[in-house]
């Protein structure tokens, strides 16, 4: 009778645990952004900041990071995705202190540190700005796969612009280079998926 | 019989001058819901539109003018994998019975060289040149996209 009873309970445990995972994959987190396949440490960025300090991404641990590469020049698609991380930001409301937007620049000959200090505090002063020797921009680029190219073809009053990659990338708490947005996903869906995040 | 008269007389005076006005009231071309990035003094920004040419004639817009910044010129963003690249435009064509919209990521009109700061809730006058219609000038409210 015993025994009976404990093949029940067992059959009755197995069963309760099959349908959690089942449950669990069903309502399985799908996120707005690309995944990376394989999630690996975010590359290192050391780089003066608009703060005027160095910055060191490993003083970041535990934050969630998001990165856009663009130029304080740019009147279009830049400002459209710094308004875009005001949004994120707004949305997040108190997990915005677990959030760090930084924006470094593409055109490091005319973003000097005080340029992207005076431009972020237009967005949000607690954006962080990057720039630095162009060894060590194009070292960053290169690691985060930045397509960049002056183009001095357009006869233009602003001298020259620069064609870049708009992607926004976003390194989790555990440091790694997660997820992928590209441009014009909305503020809502990278809040979303900062959410879900932050709380697991 | 002559009040009915002067009535009638009135009614065809005021019909007239009815259909007179709409025969001549000129159609133009219109620009509504301009507004501009924020942008810091020397630095640049963008403004966007939507122009509607419901006029018979097709027309392009040649350049648009401002004292808000050094220069004013009209570009084309565009996405070609991923990567953002502008080309001004030096004529656009507005078709008739055509919108055409500037809006972030695609056509804008940008500003080189703010004369001040452009802070969200500033306004600031630009002016609109085209090749066949009167110039059409109108306020740009500063806001967050």
């Amino acid at each position: 009778m015993v025994k009976r009873s404990l093949v029940i309970g067992g059959v009755i445990l197995v069963v309760a645990i099959g349908l959690g995972i089942f449950l669990g994959f069903l309502h399985e987190y799908a996120f707005n952004g690309v995944v990376y396949e394989n999630p690996k440490p975010a590359p290192q960025i050391i780089l003066d900041g608009s703060d005027d300090a160095q910055f060191n991404l490993k003083s970041l641990s535990d934050k969630i990071v998001l990165i856009f590469f663009g130029y304080t020049s740019c009147p279009d698609v830049c400002p459209s995705t710094l308004s875009d991380m005001k949004r994120v930001t707004k949305l997040l409301g108190d997990d915005a202190d677990s959030v760090q937007v930084i924006f470094i620049t593409v055109d490091p000959d005319r973003d000097t540190v005080e340029k992207l200090n005076s431009y972020l505090s237009l967005f949000d002063p607690k954006f962080l700005g990057l720039t630095g020797a162009v060894s060590d921009l194009e070292k960053v680029w290169d690691e985060y796969g930045v397509y960049r190219e002056v183009d001095t073809s357009s006869k233009t009053a602003a001298g020259y612009l620069v064609n870049h990659s708009s992607r926004l990338y976003l390194i989790d708490q555990k440091g790694r280079l997660f997820l992928t947005y590209g441009y014009g996903t909305s503020p809502e869906s990278i809040a979303e998926d900062i959410e879900y995040l932050i709380s697991n | 019989m002559n009040k009915n008269k002067s009535l009638l007389f009135g009614y065809i005076i005021l019909f007239t001058l009815m259909i007179s006005g709409c025969f001549n009231q000129k159609q133009v071309i219109n620009v509504e819901d301009a507004w501009a990035n924020p942008g810091i003094k020397g630095g640049n920004s963008a403004i966007f539109f939507e122009i509607s040419n419901p006029t018979e004639i097709d027309d392009s817009l040649l350049e648009v003018k401002s004292s808000i910044a050094s220069a004013v010129e009209i570009h084309k963003t565009s996405m070609v994998d991923g990567v953002m690249k502008m080309e001004r435009q030096f004529s656009l064509p507005v078709p008739r019975e055509e919108k055409v919209i500037f809006k972030p990521g695609g056509l804008h009109v940008m500003l080189i060289g703010l004369n001040e700061d452009l802070k969200v809730g500033d306004t600031f006058n630009i002016t609109l040149t085209f090749e066949q219609h009167d110039d059409v000038s109108l306020d740009v409210l500063v806001r967050e996209p």
